[in-house]
């Protein structure tokens, strides 16, 4: 969907109650004075925030483009309470378990019902016909127990977009309650599988980050690995291996034509996009010696940035797109090093006891995901990018290639199960390690690249 | 003769004299009196405490006959009169819309939770009676773990003196003040949820004003502690829900003769 298709009723997200950041100016008519102090200490509860998530409501039941408004206040309501329900922090009263809203309440909410259904927020909204064949979708998050607005958001869309619109509602919920930039608004790229595990038919396809909207993007002819989202997610950027062709591809989402960037006899990994979409890394084995390489998005000349004996591999930019996390055994096994984009400064950041692979650094700059091999298994973790605060986050056989959600909050990664029917899922993990959950798809899934918010 | 006429020309001027001076010590007083309001505008405490003493010591049997009428007026008064503070705009409501605010021409009745139901009564002892405990049927002691605070700090926090100033409230007397405010705070602490990572790390520190009736007034400042790049997005949310969770425990059963003590108190909120 074109951004021109989704307009922002409200640019200003109405922050009525939005946290004060310190504003509060100590009153200078008052002489400074040392007051009693006492210290409050709550529990980390893993419990959730419940919300209600009733139907929108809409001021005439019409149908738009064969979709009906009344019918669409119902399913939006869905999508969001299933977002909220996804992120692991709110247990969502969706429309199926509360009673639906007047579009008087809309903005008058009763809040002591909520109260006495123990929800701490309350989603309110509403869904009706634009009059040029759209729809507008309003929605509103009020504290039940103060009695406040905390948010509220309106979009016109056409009536196909509803989902969309949904998403941008759970996001303002999202963001308001957690602090945390918005990611349900965004798309996933991976690999899809089927058949033996010996003739693995493998392609690529991209879903919303619920799983909806799903499409196969290649048909299977060719083996496709290692999809990326461009920044805007006009593109991707893939390898696909035919008749020992390996060739590195970027496929435009909105024609469906692509172009290729490289093509080698070598076997070619990882390619990845630089944040302003322009230059894509990308691993080539030359002689028994990998090494990373850059290149402009429309091809030309590779630069090749490392030179050690061993295998250096993948390839990750920070979000400042000046500096890249790498895996190299260069050292005997695989660990994880940074260098400046140039190449410059390779060091070694990783040293704890087994091996790391696959590094991703998180959008927001402060974390670092790996695969950590060891023991016979694959897990996935995250480290500063100094190396430091190295945590676990999985605990199973065979967990990899990590890639962070837009908000850096989220890991998304696939799973192996062992043994020849041995099957392959998406999953994802809160950034604390809790909310462990597999991402439905229809076939098995593999390489999972999360991209941005869209636009 | 002159030696007899010149006294008593000095007794006339002397009496000339003496007259005149009585006249003006007179009039002077006259123009004193005439400006005696004046004088009793300095200080006004004075004026309350001569016509307190002089209505109580007026009556016969001061403490067991208090009028409650009139205790009744004083106390709704003292509601009713401007905060000792002045309170600074507030950015956001501070009370809950739902019930009411404790608006300042209502007696203290209608706000108060249930127990505090026969205000003359309870303000009675400090005002026109020599301090005698009064147990509330309420406040009884059951015995049983109910978990229901309402009330414990306010009578912990009896001050044994009447109107006791913040300088003479006991250690134990501010321990239990303490204990009731946390009281009061930690359950709606706990009930906002703020999760990320490292947020246990986070410390905010919040000072905030009373009223005399134990109703949050006014945030004074609302800062954290152990902000880092990782917990740096929950810093907003831990400081809403430090302030939701004083703004949800407000009012604060406190006792208003340690006020002094209470009206501006600071609290570190954290999670672990």
């Amino acid at each position: 969907m074109s951004a021109s298709r989704l307009f922002a009723l409200s640019l200003s997200v109405l922050l009525c109650g939005a946290p004060a950041l310190a504003q509060q100016v100590p009153d200078a008519s008052s002489p400074p004075r040392t007051g009693p102090e006492e210290t409050v200490t709550g529990t980390l509860s893993q419990d959730r925030t419940v919300i209600a998530v009733p139907a929108l409501a809409t001021p005439a039941a019409v149908n738009v483009a064969g979709l009906n408004t009344s019918t669409l206040g119902k399913q939006i309501a869905e999508v969001i309470a299933a977002d909220l329900e996804r992120s692991g922090l709110y247990a969502p009263l969706g429309p199926g378990s509360v009673r639906a809203i007047t579009m008087a309440e809309v903005r008058a909410p009763r809040f002591a019902d909520w109260q006495a259904k123990n929800a701490d927020n309350v989603v309110h909204g509403f869904v009706q016909a634009s009059g040029t064949g759209g729809l507008v979708v309003g929605c509103y998050l009020y504290d039940t127990d103060l009695g406040s607005e905390l948010v509220r958001q309106g979009f016109e869309i056409q009536p196909g977009d509803w989902r969309r619109a949904a998403h941008k509602c759970a996001d303002a919920i999202y963001a308001r309650l957690s602090g945390e930039s918005p990611f349900f608004d965004s798309r996933v790229a991976y690999i899809a599988e089927s058949g033996p595990k010996g003739n693995r038919i493998k392609r690529l396809a991209i879903m919303d980050s619920d799983g909806g909207n799903h499409r196969f993007i290649t048909n299977g002819q060719a083996l496709a690995i290692s999809p990326r989202f461009s920044p805007d997610y006009k593109k991707i950027v893939y390898v696909s291996y035919l008749n020992n062709r390996v060739r590195v591809f970027i496929y435009d989402v909105a024609n469906g034509s692509q172009k290729l960037v490289t093509e080698s006899a070598n076997a070619t990994f990882a390619p990845r996009w630089s944040p302003d979409g322009r230059q894509i890394l990308y691993s080539m084995a030359v002689g028994g010696n990998t090494d990373i390489y850059r290149i402009s998005a429309d091809g030309g000349t590779p630069v090749r940035l490392t030179n050690t004996p061993g295998i250096d591999v993948g390839g990750s930019f920070s979000p400042d797109g000046k500096k890249i996390v790498f895996e190299s055994d260069r050292s005997g096994g695989q660990q994880i090093y940074t260098m400046n984009i140039d190449g410059s400064n390779q060091q070694r950041i990783s040293f704890g006891g087994g091996r790391y692979a696959t590094p991703e650094w998180s959008p927001r700059g402060d974390l670092i995901a790996f695969t950590k091999m060891g023991g016979g298994e694959f897990r996935i973790g995250v480290m500063t990018p100094s190396g430091g605060s190295a945590r676990l986050l999985t605990n199973s056989w065979q967990d990899e290639a990590p890639t962070w959600s837009p908000n850096g909050r989220v890991i998304q990664f696939f799973r192996t199960s062992p043994g020849k029917e041995g099957k392959s899922q998406l999953w994802q993990v809160d950034l604390t390690g809790v909310n462990l959950r597999r991402l439905p798809t229809p076939q098995d899934g593999s390489d999972p690249s999360w991209g941005p918010i869209l636009p | 003769m002159a030696a007899t006429t010149a006294p008593r020309g000095n007794r006339n001027a002397s009496i000339a004299i003496a007259v005149l001076l009585h006249i003006l010590v007179i009039g002077l007083l006259s123009v004193q009196w005439s400006r005696g309001d004046r004088r009793f505008d300095n200080p006004p405490m004075e004026v309350d405490l001569v016509a307190e003493t002089a209505t109580q010591s007026s009556a016969p049997v001061i403490s067991e006959t208090p009028p409650a009428a009139r205790l009744g007026e004083e106390d709704a008064t003292d509601i009713a009169s401007p905060e000792p503070v002045p309170a600074p705009p507030i950015p956001e409501p501070v009370v809950r819309p739902t019930p009411a605010p404790a608006p300042k021409q209502v007696a203290r009745p209608v706000p108060a939770p249930p127990k505090k139901t026969p205000p003359a009564a309870t303000k009675a002892p400090p005002k026109a009676a020599p301090k005698t405990p009064v147990k509330k049927p309420g406040a009884q002691p059951t015995g049983r773990p109910t978990g229901n605070l309402d009330g414990i700090g306010r009578e912990l926090t009896k001050s044994p003196s009447k109107g006791a100033p913040a300088a003479t409230t006991s250690a134990q007397v501010k321990r239990s003040i303490d204990v009731s405010i946390k009281a009061k705070v930690g359950p709606p602490w706990n009930r906002c949820r703020v999760s990320g990572l490292d947020v246990d790390q986070l410390v905010t520190t919040v000072k905030f004003r009373l009223s005399q009736s134990g109703a949050l007034t006014s945030f004074s400042s609302v800062t954290t502690s152990g902000v880092n790049e990782s917990n740096k997005p929950q810093v907003a949310i831990h400081q809403e829900c430090a302030k939701k969770a004083i703004q949800l425990a407000s009012p604060f059963d406190l006792d208003p003769d340690n006020y002094d003590y209470w009206k501006e108190y600071t609290l570190h909120l954290e999670k672990k």
